[in-house]
């Protein structure tokens, strides 16, 4: 078997149950692994692990691009003329505005949501990205760039922290980069990426004030026995990004960052529902969006 | 339009088949290199595609987006600016010294525009998916915009080449080809610059002074090619310069790269004022001024400004310190591309420093499209009259 030797972004997290475990809170056997942004970790990944992972039969140079799902389409199944199988998101519904809130005082930093979000959205395990990113904030500054994305500690009552994802900006500049309209914001808000179109030159990646937008530079290595089925594991070479879960909030569900985060720091809602809990703190609790000064208009509430 | 053995005509154009049967050796083992590192440049990118191992292979990753692909695509846009200033200036300004270079300076324009487009095409992550450029593309993204004016421009200046080598451009015709291309040429460099300066997302990029910069540093990039390619030539004695040219190319050089460090001087003024300074500015913009990056930022300020400016002064008509000059100034400007790319990405919009070194492949992908450019200007100096000039073309 040949051995690719691929320079994986990425740092390793302490083992499960290791000092420095991200949080206190992580149960045994939780999910740590590598976490976000560019790294140390050069690690080889067999061929049999790519297929293994991808998913996709690939014989010829250029086709690993069967078998790929987009996002924003109608109907769960389709098979089109091609004969391709496309899996495709749930259609929106019909007046609702997805909006997240996230309680800033509430959040202790522990990076739950972000590991679970990769195993419900099938994130490649060691494509170098994960979808939600946390930062350590110094208190008393909101300055990014003085921030920590690659701490181990959790839960420090010397710092504040801000767990930034797709913003699923009411005015995206992404979509207005595309050159192509590969990516493009749904009725309900979610911007969608077709990951059958995309190309792959990363202009919107560029254009996201938010770095919320990821690249598959290698095919995502996902175990077969950890892919959710009603998520596409993304072909190599194009964009992805969080969805706002747009398999289970178009049925109803809450995104599995809300579900999971072990101090109810996030809420997940419909705008236009004034009986909704992201309705209510927005009503009764004071707002900031990240980087308001560009005129994205986010939609997703840091909550003070 | 003579009829020497071994001249087939295309186009009206003469082509002189002949002279690849009378070209030495030297000719054809330079031209098998060419196509050489071209076939290595080829089976390189293979390794990218997404049947392959996808971009993995180069060395960008999730902070840095854009590395040495973009740069050169940056760079040979400038290139491609000189050729066409200088045949302006011989049309519209009436540099008739600058007369028998008309037609190698429009080659070299169509060239490096040739080649900046095919820059693009190892950046991307899905390039069989191409077309989607021309069926739906996105008028509110300004990159398509580029592809729509660099694709203008060199069509523009393959038509300027043909009418120039077919013997057809005669006074008014060259005046309004050249009232066209001129403005496109500068279409190019500015809507390239806004690629970079229209992002809102990335704090050192969002400035006005992108256009006018990527124009300075365009023109004088590309004079000192042109001028390196006048003297090789006359050096060859396939053309003969009469020494006002040099003279005349060390005034414009001089211009040029006195302008480019006056507005690169305005954006760093503008980042480091105490009281106009911005944090997520500066700290970005130290990374290049007193952090790692610092070869590139003093590199490019040395050989693209400094030296060559100190060369020029003192030089008083001579060619080889003009020549000198404009060597330093293509090194220069090449490294200029990369404090451009490290402005924008040594840093993630959220603070999180980036890190990228090209790799073999993105080497190797290089090295096939420059000899791919070399080989094109190769053949069509051997079998085309572009050293040439005839007296109706003035």
């Amino acid at each position: 078997m040949k051995r690719v030797r691929l320079p994986v972004v990425g740092q390793r997290a302490p083992a499960p149950g290791a000092p420095g475990c991200a949080a206190a809170v992580c149960p045994p056997g939780c999910a740590c692994g590598p976490l976000t942004g560019e790294g140390a970790l050069t690690r080889g990944v067999t061929r049999r692990q790519f297929i293994a992972g991808g998913g996709a039969t690939t014989v010829g140079a250029f086709a690993g691009t069967t078998a790929i799902a987009a996002l924003g389409r109608a109907s769960v199944e389709e098979v089109p003329a091609s004969g391709r199988r496309v899996r495709y998101a749930p259609p929106p519904i019909p007046g609702v505005k997805f909006a997240m809130a996230i309680d800033l005082k509430k959040c202790i930093g522990c990076r739950k949501c972000a590991y679970a979000c990769r195993i419900e959205n099938n994130l490649g395990r060691d494509s170098g990205f994960l979808w939600i990113e946390l930062h350590r904030m110094h208190r008393g500054s909101f300055e990014l760039e003085d921030s920590e994305a690659f701490y181990l500690e959790a839960a420090n009552p010397k710092f504040w922290h801000l767990a930034v994802g797709c913003q699923q900006c009411e005015n995206p500049p992404c979509v207005q980069a595309c050159p192509v309209q590969a990516t493009w914001r749904d009725p309900d808000g979610i911007v969608v990426i077709d990951y059958d179109k995309c190309i792959g030159c990363r202009y919107c990646m560029i254009n996201c004030p938010y770095g919320a937008r990821h690249f598959n530079w290698k095919r995502p290595v996902v175990p077969a026995a950890e892919r959710n089925p009603d998520v596409p594991v993304r072909p190599v070479g194009v964009v992805e990004k969080c969805t706002f879960c747009i398999h289970r909030t178009r049925l109803g569900k809450l995104p599995r960052c809300v579900e999971v985060c072990p101090v109810g720091a996030r809420v997940f809602g419909d705008l236009n529902d004034p009986k909704s809990s992201v309705r209510l703190l927005l009503d009764t609790r004071t707002t900031v969006r990240l980087k308001e000064h560009l005129g994205t208009r986010p939609r997703v509430f840091l909550v003070g | 339009m003579d009829a020497t053995p071994g001249t087939v005509s295309l186009l009206g154009v003469p082509v002189r088949l002949g002279r690849l049967r009378t070209a030495g050796r030297p000719f054809w083992l330079w031209t098998a290199g060419l196509a050489a590192l071209m076939i290595a440049g080829l089976f390189a990118w293979s390794r990218q595609w997404p049947g392959a191992q996808g971009l993995a292979v180069t060395g960008m990753r999730e902070v840095f987006l854009w590395g040495f692909y973009i740069q050169n695509f940056i760079f040979f846009v400038g290139l491609s600016a000189g050729g066409l200033i200088v045949y302006s200036g011989v049309v519209l300004f009436g540099a008739e010294p600058l007369r028998p270079l008309a037609r190698v300076a429009v080659l070299q324009a169509g060239v490096c525009v040739l080649l900046a487009m095919l820059f693009v095409v190892p950046d991307l992550g899905n390039p069989q998916r191409v077309l989607w450029f021309l069926r739906t593309p996105n008028f509110r993204s300004i990159f398509v915009f580029d592809f729509l004016v660099l694709s203008t421009y060199l069509v523009l200046c393959f038509v300027d080449l043909w009418l120039l080598l077919s013997g057809r451009m005669h006074g008014r015709l060259e005046f309004f080809m050249t009232l066209a291309s001129l403005p496109t040429a500068m279409g190019v460099h500015s809507i390239t610059a806004w690629v970079l300066g229209l992002v809102k997302g990335r704090e050192l990029w969002h400035s006005a002074i992108m256009a006018p910069l990527f124009i300075s540093s365009a023109v004088s990039s590309g004079l000192a090619l042109l001028i390196l390619v006048a003297w090789v030539l006359s050096r060859l004695g396939k053309l003969r310069l009469h020494d006002d040219v040099f003279a005349l190319f060390d005034r414009l050089l001089t211009v040029t790269i006195c302008i480019d460090l006056f507005l690169f001087g305005t954006e760093l003024l503008t980042i480091y004022w105490p009281a106009s300074s911005e944090p997520a500015h500066r700290l970005r913009m130290d990374l290049l001024v007193s952090g790692p990056y610092w070869p590139f930022l003093y590199g490019s300020l040395v050989l693209g400004g400094v030296l060559p400016l100190a060369l020029l002064v003192s030089t008083h008509g001579s060619v080889r310190r003009v020549v000198a000059a404009a060597a330093l100034v293509f090194c220069g400007i090449f490294a200029k591309r990369a404090v451009l790319l490290i402005m924008g990405f040594a840093m993630s919009p959220l603070g999180v420093p980036g890190r990228y070194v090209p790799t073999t492949v993105e080497w190797a992908v290089t090295a096939g499209i420059w000899a791919l450019g070399a080989l094109v200007f190769t053949f069509a100096l051997q079998v085309l009259d572009v050293t040439h000039h005839s007296a109706e073309e003035a």
